[in-house]
């Protein structure tokens, strides 16, 4: 059985990330909604795949004091920079809704992104999806990134 | 003839001009020559050919040929004045060789000596600048910019003035007429300058790093390029740079390219050949008077240079860092100019990084000597100025210290503790790559905590999140390792023993920061909280009332967003309060100027009848505004951390903007009764086509629309001051500002300014949505459904254009005339938080005309905290069973329709074995004197904090205490100017 952490902060988009992981491994992931528990998980366990959104706040709605912090856009990057600090190197699919994010002051064009991740961070990027809501399309790429990354 | 030449497309040149041509010795030089002379106007090209690689006797004819009188280059510039924006201009053409560049600038000299002789004649008296009277040395300055207009050399020599006295009114106003002649209004970047390198309020370091950031493409590396950067290395650095330097000057005036000659003598010990060039070529009588004009100034006494006005405006202790600054206005005089550039070699090229590398760093002159180094403050030091050992010029034998790495490892955990805890300005003058060094030769024992310091500095220098994230890892293992896990006990730890760097540290450990320690800190409430303790405890051990205001401000912003019920997050939103900061944190030189110039405005037009100075000074004053405005608004809409743009950001990036067009559309077309006629091949294709066109709508809404300053951009970032509405909200800022009786109120006016400004694009963005969006969008629904005429599929249409016609005006609502950034509270809101929060149980009464007026802005915070101490005190002192009377009332200003003054008086009946007493503490209380030490020693709390704040937002204490000894009723109430929440206005109704 695999061990999935879905790293993401929107409630739809969630979801539809869930159907496709059960689909393509019939696993229920793990879920956080923000940079903070995300890094504390990927710290702690070890998981065999993380599926990583990069906008993120800093606690998510899940917080203790129900305070979601400061947003990050580039959250996600502070998970591949731990992950990198561990010395951990899961799969990785990032689904983000921009075609490009930044990675300190470079802008990544997100089809370069699994080739930059690699290099900077050493993380084993197996796709970069860019997310549009309700879009089969998208749907079917994430299921097609995930089958052929048993 | 005349009409002749003046049909002419060739140029006039006197003979001179064509005499000086057939002196050139180059024959090919000569032709260019005489085929560019005949030309109108020289493009700079032409002029970098004319310069290029000639030998001495060509360059001296070029300096005459292009700069002397009708010279080729700017003709115009001979009979004219010069001004702000005729100097505050890139050099058009690179530097040649320092030899090609001394004869030059000599030819240039040489052609003008007459005029350069009666120069140096007219500003020798301000060479004793400090020892002339103000009114005298400003009319020197004035008949200077009237006969000779603007020049660096005025400009350092008024900035002078401007930060080293108090300016009389009457000198304010000779001032404005020197700005004036050199025009400076409409470029003031000239005299700014000058005042960025030497205003003792101005952070060297912080505007340096400013400027290189504008500037950084357009110089393309040779910093002398730019007047505004070269100014920071007012003198020359080696030979290579002395070409540069002059370059700079004789492309600047006449008046610079003399002190450039001046300053170049001065250094003759290390510029030896430059300076016997210039001797063995310069004009004899030029030269004489050159040299009694140098000797004149070295023997001036350099003993009163930093006046006791330019040592109030700063922290004390650092005399060496003022000296260097203010020697940038005196480099006439040898001891200046060697003082200045013994420091400009060491710390010149490191403010300037980005731009110049590591190419100076030869010139550092190694340093060992370790015991000098960690040598007490004001030990004795041997230099040209009267300096001692300081934090600053500790700085700078640090550097050359550390230029040899093996001095590193010498240092042990303790001196490394004492090095950083008495220099300054490390994270702005250390290269990347000696933070590296030192935190890599760190011995073992010591690593972690030098870890933490050198990490700190480097993450202040660099914009790498990645190094960022290796600060944040190193920070949380040491303190796991070696404090329990606990931010504050570190900090306490730095406090025994190193102060500064606590202070240090602290500014790094902002609330975001702490938020981002993850295995430290779990919450957004836990990490304000660190933040407030180690404020605290910082603030009480420096004595610093700044760290206790903003440790109590953290506490307030937690109990007012309880009100934060009241805020409709879907609106625009500006982070206000870290708006505020970061105004606090970049100020202007414009919004120092102010700052300064402002208690005088207003004494002036309150107290003198001298119209035409009243005149001239709200002139400026409304000028200096405009500029503080400018810079604010960019910020406002721009800004990465709060401004709009990244609102907009978050909008579009977490997906509320597909959300809410998607899923309202979605709900029609999944609803049950549709599923007949939906599910036929050709309704799904036409479905299918729709949804595609109005996605595509969407994208241009989101990818053209919602931006700044792109074409077809619904938003601008840069303000029109020929506009009306803005000119007007600019008056309404400086009436505001006169209203409310200080420059304290500066920034929370500027961001009320800045959210007046925005909303009329605000609501040109919410109509465009509503009209020319929502239009698109219904004719697609009109032209994809329109050959279906069943019932049902009529009915899909219809609920399709209720659904878009719900969307966009939902989208559009974002863009209302918002409300500000900051939570807009009543009195008795705060009130009733106030006795909810703290536990009280008083019965209330409220009175009044403005108990219910909302207030806005920091008013908020503010009327928090002094009707806390209020209540707080009536609460203890009420007699038992008896209420508590809250009465507020206000009076609206006729000059600022934006602010209330609001008296709120809180009064209580009070037993009377109590009365007495209670009585007795409150007025003494009210009589007794407060400081900002006080405050910290004895409690930033009670009364003593509402004649604080009053203080610092009114001018003075507003507290008033009445007692009426009959009924023993005590009435203690204060009066504090409110920002007035501003109406909420209906959206028009959709087209």
């Amino acid at each position: 059985m695999k061990r999935v952490l879905l790293v993401e902060d929107e409630t739809h988009k969630r979801e539809e990330i869930k159907q496709c992981l059960l689909e393509a491994y019939g696993v229920e992931p793990e879920v956080v909604d923000g940079v903070s528990s995300a890094v504390v998980k990927v710290m702690d366990g070890d998981f065999d795949l993380v599926v990583l959104d990069m906008a993120l706040s800093t606690f998510g709605e899940s917080a203790s004091d129900r305070m979601k912090g400061h947003d990050q856009a580039q959250g996600g990057t502070e998970v591949l920079r731990a992950l990198k600090a561990r010395g951990k190197a899961p799969k990785i699919l990032i689904v983000t809704q921009y075609p490009d994010f930044h990675i300190g002051t470079l802008k990544v064009k997100l089809k370069d992104a699994p080739k930059i991740v690699r290099d900077k961070y050493s993380q084993n990027v197996i796709g970069a999806v860019l997310y549009h809501y309700k879009s089969k399309s998208t749907m079917q790429r994430i299921v097609s990134i995930l089958r052929a990354h048993q | 003839m005349a009409k002749k030449f003046y049909e002419s497309q060739k140029a006039w040149r006197p003979p001179e001009i064509h005499k000086l041509i057939s002196s050139v010795r180059d024959l090919s030089k000569r032709n260019l020559l005489r085929g560019f002379s005949a030309k109108l106007r020289l493009h700079p090209s032409d002029a970098e050919a004319i310069r290029a690689s000639n030998a001495p006797p060509d360059s001296l004819a070029a300096g005459a040929i292009l700069k002397g009188p009708y010279g080729l280059w700017d003709p115009q510039f001979q009979n004219k004045k010069r001004t702000s924006k005729g100097l505050f201009t890139l050099t058009a053409f690179p530097p040649e060789t320092w030899r090609s560049e001394v004869c030059y600038t000599v030819g240039y000299l040489n052609s003008l000596s007459t005029s350069a002789v009666d120069l140096l004649r007219k500003v020798r008296p301000l060479c004793r600048l400090e020892e002339l009277e103000s009114a005298v040395a400003l009319e020197i300055l004035h008949a200077l910019a009237e006969e000779h207009g603007a020049s660096n050399f005025l400009s350092f020599k008024l900035a002078y003035l401007r930060s080293a006295r108090q300016l009389l009114p009457t000198d304010l106003a000779t001032a404005t007429k020197i700005e004036d002649e050199i025009a400076h209004r409409e470029t003031p970047g000239l005299h700014f300058s000058a005042l960025e390198v030497l205003g003792a309020r101005i952070s060297l370091f912080a505007v340096a790093q400013r400027r290189i950031s504008g500037l950084l493409s357009a110089v393309n590396g040779n910093f002398r390029r730019a007047l505004s950067l070269s100014n920071f290395i007012s003198t020359p650095l080696d030979q290579e740079d002395a070409a540069g330097f002059l370059l700079r000057a004789t492309e600047s005036s006449l008046l610079d390219t003399i002190q450039a000659t001046a300053v170049i003598f001065n250094l003759g010990d290390d510029f030896k050949d430059v300076k016997r060039e210039f001797e063995s070529q310069l004009d004899r009588a030029l030269l004489v008077e050159l040299q009694n004009y140098i000797s004149y100034a070295a023997a001036c006494s350099n003993a009163q240079l930093v006046t006791d006005q330019y040592k109030t405006q700063i922290e004390a202790g650092n005399d060496s860092l003022d000296l260097y600054r203010i020697s940038s206005a005196f480099l006439e005089r040898p001891d200046c100019a060697q003082y200045r550039n013994k420091i400009d070699r060491v710390v010149g090229p490191r403010l300037l990084a980005e731009i110049v590398g590591n190419k100076f760093n030869s010139l550092i002159e190694p340093f060992s000597e370790k015991a000098w180094l960690l040598a007490p403050d004001n030990s004795a030091v041997h230099e040209n100025l009267p300096v001692t050992l300081d934090p600053f010029y500790r700085t700078y034998l640090f550097i050359r210290f550390i230029s040899d790495r093996n001095n590193i490892l010498t240092l042990t955990k303790d001196e490394v503790r004492f090095v950083f805890e008495h220099t300054v300005g490390l994270e702005a003058l250390l290269t990347e790559e000696e933070m590296r060094a030192l935190y890599i030769t760190a011995p073992p024992e010591t690593k972690g905590f030098m870890n933490v310091l050198a990490l700190a500095l480097f993450r202040t220098k660099s914009v790498d999140p990645d190094v960022d994230f290796e600060f944040r890892a190193e920070f949380i293992q040491h303190i796991n390792a070696e404090h329990g896990g606990s931010v504050v006990a570190f900090i306490n730890y730095l406090l025994d023993g190193s102060p500064q760097i606590a202070s240090y540290i602290i500014a790094s450990l902002d609330e975001v920061t702490l938020q981002k320690l993850y295995t430290l800190v779990e919450n957004a409430s836990q990490a304000s909280e660190i933040r407030r303790q180690i404020l605290t405890a910082v603030g009480e051990r420096l004595n610093r009332i700044e760290y206790i205001v903003e440790a109590d401000a953290i506490a307030t912003r937690f109990q007012v967003s309880k009100l934060q019920q009241y805020f409709d997050n879907s609106r625009m939103y500006v982070d206000s309060i870290a708006m505020k900061k970061w105004l606090d944190a970049n100020p202007t030189v414009a919004t120092e100027q102010y700052r300064a110039l402002y208690p005088r405005v207003h004494a002036k037009l309150s107290g003198v009848n001298d119209s035409l100075v009243i005149i001239s000074l709200s002139d400026q004053d409304e000028y200096l505004l405009s500029e503080i405005a400018e810079e604010a608004f960019q910020q406002f809409c721009l800004n990465t951390e709060f401004g709009i743009q990244s609102y907009l950001g978050r909008r579009i990036r977490h997906n509320t903007l597909d959300g809410v067009t998607t899923e309202t559309v979605d709900a029609v077309l999944r609803r049950q009764e549709f599923g007949a006629v939906l599910s036929s091949p050709s309704m799904r294709r036409t479905v299918l086509s729709w949804t595609e066109a109005y996605k595509s709508i969407v994208d241009k809404l989101r990818r053209d629309h919602l931006q700044f300053d792109s074409p077809g951009a619904l938003f601008r970032s840069t303000l029109d001051l020929d506009d009306a509405t803005t000119k007007e909200n600019i008056g309404l800022l400086a009436r505001g500002l006169r209203t409310t009786g200080g420059s304290e109120l500066l920034n929370d006016l500027v961001i009320s300014f800045c959210w007046k400004q925005i909303s009329p694009q605000l609501e040109n963005a919410a109509r465009f949505i509503r009209t020319t969006v929502l239009t698109q969008a219904t004719a697609s629904i009109d032209k994809y459904f329109s050959g279906l005429h069943g019932a049902m599929e009529g009915q899909v249409r219809t609920e399709l254009h209720e659904a878009v016609n719900d969307v966009f005006k939902k989208v559009a609502d974002w863009f209302q005339v918002p409300q500000t950034g900051f939570i807009s509270a009543s009195g008795r809101d705060l009130c009733q938080i106030i006795i909810m929060e703290l536990g009280l149980q008083p019965r209330v009464r409220f009175s009044g005309g403005a108990v219910d007026t909302k207030y806005t802005g920091i008013s908020v915070h503010r009327l928090y905290d002094c009707l806390a101490v209020l209540l707080q005190n009536a609460n203890k002192h009420s007699e038992s069973g008896s209420a508590i009377s809250i009465d507020m009332h206000a009076s609206r200003s006729v000059a600022s329709a934006a602010f209330d003054l609001l008296h709120v008086t809180i009064a209580t009946t009070v037993s009377a074995e109590d009365y007495d007493n209670a009585k007795r503490r409150i007025l003494s209380a009210i009589d007794a004197a407060e400081s900002g030490d006080e405050m910290v020693k004895e409690g930033y709390t009670g009364i003593k904090k509402i004649k604080f704040i009053t203080r610092r937002s009114e001018g003075a204490s507003t507290v008033v205490c009445n007692a009426e000894d009959t009924s023993r009723t005590l009435d203690l109430g204060f009066k504090l100017h409110a920002e007035i929440a501003m109406e909420h206005v209906e959206p028009e109704a959709a087209a």
